[in-house]
């Protein structure tokens, strides 16, 4: 399924890893000049998603963007501990530096000079224009990206609405035109606050000042990254799925270490180093192949795993997590048990109760003081760290104490610190007995969620928690279909759900913005129908400054949606991946995966 | 799957001779006593039975209580049969999914009774518009395999007990409307027919009268392999994870969740007992449809 | 044998298949798209982004003209239409990589499934009611009773687990598929416990096929003329009793494609049926539509090739 959470995806910026240390590679470092390398460099692991689409304008699953980071750069990147370093730009733009203007509001950006993409051509201002114009034009999961940008409404609303008329447009068409219209310069398609004033500089203004944006802006894979204008005009519609020849035009061209030699749909996809790559540190290996495998085939591949036929399980996020008892398999094999590497995910999931539609939501709606105490007392009815125990064995996640952001990350607010992560189940009854006496509020309850991974035992565990702390039967109601929950939620026709997010990049924006925001609320996309002027303007304020002074602001968010009971939090997510020993600098970061440049395989 | 009920082996598409009532049951009741197979597989089922029953009033522990034991926990003098990923009895729930498995095999089977016997009587006796629509559908419905159908079907029914047991019957209805049509087809030509016709006796009277008893040999035996194509048909289903929501414990749906610790060659038991109980479940029926076909029908006998 | 009766019925049969595939394949094109969500939808993507993806791909169109654009693309194009999952790629490519996974592993199980059915009806035919008929017979019963996947999942316990040392986890499936199989060891588990449920069916028709002729006159007359009783069952018994066997190849067919869709599922063999049950979940509808259509051209063929089959294996019948 290519949504196992709701969302998902990377990670960004500066945080400390919490918890349990990892494989680092030596970053900066070219690792060719370690001794000891094997003689083939060929590194071979399994995926459990096809790709959707490796198309930066539109991507939208991990597993896509933990791939086409290695093909296509961004300006900036982050490195393995989540620093913003420079990529194509020459620098990280700050206001002492002058790359930002004193009132937030231009970036001044210079871009690298010896950047060539795979066809061989020069990169220059104008592939960033065309990007980013073009990400903003096809209005893709991460079009949002590019919002703060002047003129960034009006390109979308030139090239986005449907055509009235009902003849099938088709894919090829809408593509085909918006190529056009990039083409030819066409000013409906340019944003106006993206302008080259030479070749090696761009200058972005922006709407309103914006502390978010830049590491926004770096989100690898994504509407940020620079993709090559002549390639994907010769295949609009599907120029990411096909092969590069290095030099010539065509195929998913990019100006990263690698790039795709081989691809069939739902099989498998071969990458292989760029020949004199411009950039640093140069690629080790010199091929990766992956198989794309249905999740059921993982327990096959950790045996081939121990024979040696991969060389790691796991890339790719939460589509490719290692079951419990897999891991407890290798955990008791004395010779692999080394090999087993546990990092915590910038990934939160909780509950989120219907507190907006009062037509299809249930007691929990609205702002009444029995509305309030229902939802806390179903609140305090849970368990977490023994739901933590029990469903994830504290081997898949941890009890979400601390907040929605996950620990390790910008807006952290410390174990335990969140009011709602308490279990007390007397207070629990007491307070359903105060706000529901007869039970008739209680009644015929549901909670929805989608189905897989630890979403269905999560599920039975909560049901159980509150018919044993509460004396409430609540009924089940699982989606095998994530896109019918997702729907659902969209509609507001849930009492309780699933809820649940993997952080973009380092900044509490990417939470507070998407979930309960005014700008997930203008897109319809507020699920609980949480609405309230105060978050939205103290939002609205901490977003447009920088992270140093808004981190306070975003705390007081926090606050308020805890003392509105909005949510139950339940737990962050930990990723288990079998690396073998061998493999030098394989692993990944509360974001994403490492960078491929980065691994070598040592002589074993 | 090719159901039981596919099987030519056991379709009347020959005319069977009207026998004499009495006889024929005291008869078949004799053989299938003398059938120690068909009879220890009955006593089998009349104890899933029993079970089933006790299991709506009591189990050993709640069947969804989780943490009534450690999670994984291996088969113990407390928990005879194990614990499952989340710490629940597996005795219990297996226990409990008989009730699914029974509902689903009864319901379809009697869904199925009602509409396959009634269609397939209208389409032998009067032909016409019912004939040509069922022979239209039989001919479409075997040209897909009936479990995608039903998974269609589900999927566009949601989840629940109820459209599990919708879907199947949909999809295996015709074999038992096709059975029927093909004894009222040859049961109308006979004399007594013609006899009852001459008297005066109204169509129903005919159909339901006369044409249907002297069917009904065929029928409950191809209704007895109903039950288990049914069961089994919701046990796929639910494996492939189109089954009753949760946390209601029906046997595919164990299984499906014991896979990965099988896999992981982790904890072999959540899986063993459902897919074992299953089994043996299907077993039983088959060898107790075998035993009534042997019994009621002399044709067929060895 | 290719007499002119036998052209216009194979004529007559041909459009009954085009028949049904066109209804099977508009009933279940209809189906899907009536199916709450869709491919595109997520927390991201929704309101006028979403309505755009669905315009770029005719998904807001009427259904019956999104049938009748699909139909245009197989009969002008050959092409099953795009992947709404894989934005944009061309499935057919796809699904017939994929069935061609499938009907290896189908094939194979087929194989199984005659060889081991035939030869064991056979068997507990020659030597009725002795220990190897009632032997026989129960697997055969067990074979039928119990589900194809309770007889992968012990062949998973037995062969992956406890036996792993020997069969050096070759039975799992560790390779992407390339046409072929690494090793028949991985082949074997997934078509036996595919071709075991179909195998009983065909012990007990065999069983009783042979049994019907062998009380046959003829045969009796064969055997009094002196011929060995091998000679006889083999030439004159078998030939024979194969009539009704040949019958339920239908079936047969239809019961190894729908246990493939489990199979295929637990071994994680990328197939047609994994790819069935994947696509309702991802709302890929043409990748639905396409299996579906692409399972009943092949049942009806198999019908089809079952009913000329007769002609041969018993040439009293004509057409």
């Amino acid at each position: 399924m290519k949504h196992l959470t709701l969302r998902f995806r990377a990670v960004q910026s500066a945080a400390i890893l919490g918890g349990i240390s990892l494989l680092v590679a030596a970053c900066g470092n070219s690792t060719s000049t370690t001794t000891g390398l094997a003689a083939k460099q060929v590194l071979k692991f399994p995926v459990y998603q096809s790709a959707g689409t490796f198309d930066p304008g539109e991507a939208d699953a991990e597993v896509d963007t933990e791939i086409t980071q290695n093909v296509f750069s961004n300006l900036w990147r982050f490195d393995d501990k989540l620093n913003l370093v420079p990529d194509l730009a020459t620098d990280v733009p700050t206001t002492s530096n002058n790359g930002i203007s004193s009132d937030g509001l231009t970036y001044t950006v210079h871009l690298k000079q010896n950047v060539k993409f795979n066809n061989g051509d020069s990169f220059s201002s104008k592939d960033v224009l065309y990007s980013w114009n073009r990400g903003a034009a096809l209005q893709g999961a991460y079009a949002s990206n590019l919002s703060a940008i002047a003129g960034f409404d009006a390109v979308q609303k030139a090239a986005g609405s449907p055509p009235s008329s009902k003849n099938s447009a088709g894919v090829t068409s809408f593509r085909q035109n918006l190529e056009n219209k990039l083409g030819s310069n066409d000013p409906s398609v340019q944003m106006s606050g993206l302008t080259a004033p030479d070749a090696n500089t761009v200058k972005i203004t922006l709407a309103h000042p914006c502390g978010w944006c830049l590491t926004a802006w770096s989100l690898q894979g994504s509407t940020g990254s620079i993709v090559n204008q002549k390639s994907v005009q010769t295949d609009p519609e599907n120029w990411w799925s096909k092969t590069v020849t290095p030099g010539q035009e065509g195929g998913m061209v990019g100006t990263g270490p690698f790039y795709m030699s081989a691809f069939t749909a739902k099989q498998s996809m071969t990458f292989k180093s760029v020949s004199n790559w411009w950039g640093s540190p140069k690629p080790t290996l010199t091929e990766i192949d992956i198989a794309i495998h249905d999740p059921s085939a993982i327990a096959g591949d950790v045996t081939a795993w121990e024979q040696g036929s991969y060389d790691l399980i796991g890339y790719g996020g939460n589509s490719s997590n290692l079951t419990y008892p897999l891991i407890q398999g290798i955990k008791g094999n004395s010779r692999f048990a080394n090999q087993l590497i546990t990092q915590p995910k910038g990934r939160t999931t909780w509950l989120s109760f219907n507190v907006g539609y009062p037509s299809t939501g249930g007691p929990f709606v609205g702002q009444s003081a029995a509305a309030k105490g229902l939802r806390m007392a179903f609140a305090l009815a849970v368990d977490k760290n023994d739901l933590a125990k029990t469903v994830c064995h504290d081997v898949q996640c941890t009890a979400a104490t601390g907040g929605l952001i996950t620990k390790g990350l910008i807006g952290y607010l410390g174990d335990n610190a969140d009011p709602l992560a308490k279990f007390d189940a007397a207070q629990a009854k007491s307070l359903l007995t105060q706000y529901d006496p007869t039970g008739k509020l209680t009644a015929n309850l549901k909670y929805s969620y989608n189905t897989g991974g630890l979403n269905d035992p999560v599920a039975s565990y909560l049901q159980n928690a509150w018919q044993t702390n509460l004396g409430v039967k609540v009924n089940l109601d699982p989606s095998s279909d994530a896109s019918q929950f997702i729907s659902n939620r969209l509609s507001g026709k849930y009492v309780m759900a699933r809820d649940g997010w993997q952080f973009d990049y380092n900044h509490p924006q990417d939470w507070y913005d998407n979930l309960w925001g005014y700008l997930a609320t203008n897109a319809g996309a507020n699920t609980s129908g949480f609405d309230d002027p105060t978050y939205d303007s103290v939002l609205k304020q901490a977003d447009q400054q920088p992270i140093s002074t808004a981190l306070a602001q975003y705390n007081q968010l926090a606050k308020i949606l805890s003392d509105d009971v909005v949510y139950i939090p339940l737990y962050y997510s930990v990723a288990n991946f079998a690396i073998r020993s061998y493999l030098k600098g394989a692993g990944s970061n509360t974001q994403a995966d490492f960078y491929w440049n980065e691994i070598s395989i040592q002589s074993h | 799957m090719a159901t039981a009920i596919q099987d030519p082996t056991i379709e009347y598409a020959g005319g069977t001779v009207a026998r004499e009532q009495v006889s024929l049951w005291r008869d078949g009741l004799r053989r299938l006593r003398r059938n120690r197979l068909a009879l220890a597989a009955a006593v089998y089922l009349m104890l899933l039975a029993v079970v089933c029953l006790i299991s709506v009033f009591w189990t050993p522990y709640k069947p969804n209580a989780i943490g009534t034991c450690a999670t994984y926990e291996l088969p113990s003098a407390g928990h005879p049969l194990g614990c499952d990923d989340l710490g629940r009895d597996s005795l219990s729930r297996l226990m409990v999914g008989t009730q699914v498995s029974l509902a689903v095999g009864l319901a379809t089977a009697s869904i199925v009774l009602l509409v396959g016997v009634v269609v397939g009587l209208v389409a032998g006796y009067f032909r016409g518009p019912v004939d040509a629509v069922l022979s239209l559908l039989t001919n479409v419905f075997y040209g897909v395999p009936p479990l995608l159908v039903a998974v269609a079907l589900y999927v566009l029914l949601g989840p629940g007990l109820i459209n599990i047991i919708i879907a199947i019957s949909a999809t295996i209805w015709m074999d038992m409307a096709r059975l029927t049509r093909g004894q009222a087809l040859s049961i109308r030509e006979r004399e007594f027919i013609e006899a009852a016709k001459a008297g005066g006796a109204r169509a129903g009277k005919i159909v339901f009268g006369h044409i249907l008893p002297n069917a009904l040999g065929p029928i409950i035996v191809q209704a007895t392999f109903v039950i288990p194509a049914a069961i089994l048909t919701a046990a796929f289903l639910s494996f492939l994870g189109f089954g009753v929501p949760p946390p209601t414990a029906d046997w595919g749906g164990m299984a499906n969740e014991g896979l990965p610790s099988l896999q992981g060659g982790f904890d072999p038991y959540i899986l063993l007992w459902p897919a074992l109980t299953l089994s043996i479940t299907l077993l039983a029926f088959n060898f107790f449809g075998d035993g009534l076909r042997d019994a009621f029908d002399p044709r067929q006998k060895r | 044998m290719l007499t002119r009766g036998t052209l216009i019925y194979i004529g007559q049969r041909l459009v009954l298949i085009l028949f049904t595939v066109l209804m099977v394949s508009f009933g279940v094109f209809y189906v899907v798209h009536l199916l709450p969500g869709n491919a595109f939808v997520s927390d991201r993507v929704h309101g006028r982004a979403l309505q755009l993806l669905l315009h770029q791909y005719g998904l807001d169109l009427p259904i019956p003209v999104q049938y009748w654009n699909w139909l245009k693309g197989i009969f002008l194009h050959g092409s099953l239409g795009v992947s709404l999952y894989i934005r944009g790629l061309p499935i057919t490519p796809l699904v017939l990589r994929e069935l061609s996974v499938s009907a290896m592993l189908g094939g194979t199980a087929l194989i199984i499934t005659i060889g081991l059915g035939v030869t064991f009806g056979v068997l507990a035919a020659v030597r009725q009611n002795s220990w190897v008929d009632y032997l026989l017979t129960s697997i055969a019963v067990v074979g039928y009773s119990v589900p194809s996947f309770v007889i992968a999942s012990l062949g998973i316990l037995i062969f992956g687990q406890w036996l792993n040392n020997v069969t050096n986890g070759g039975l799992y499936y560790p390779e992407p598929w390339t046409g072929t199989y690494g090793t028949l060891a991985e082949l074997s588990l997934p078509a036996i416990a595919l071709g075991f449920y179909t195998s009983g069916q065909i012990t007990r028709i065999t069983r009783a096929a042979m049994l019907d002729v062998i009380q046959q006159d003829y045969i009796r007359t064969a055997r009094a003329k002196g011929l060995v009783d091998r000679v006889v069952i083999l030439r004159h018994a078998l030939r024979n009793a194969l009539v009704p066997v040949t019958s339920i190849l239908g079936p047969t067919v239809i019961g190894i494609i729908t246990g493939s869709v489990v199979i295929e599922n637990i071994f994680g063999i990328p197939g047609l049926g994994k790819e069935f049950v994947e696509s309702i979940f991802q709302h890929d509808y043409n990748v639905t539509v396409g299996v579906f259509t692409i399972y009943a051209v092949l049942i009806g063929f198999a019908n089809l090739g079952v009913d000329l089959v007769y002609t041969v294996v018993d040439p009293r019948i004509r057409y």
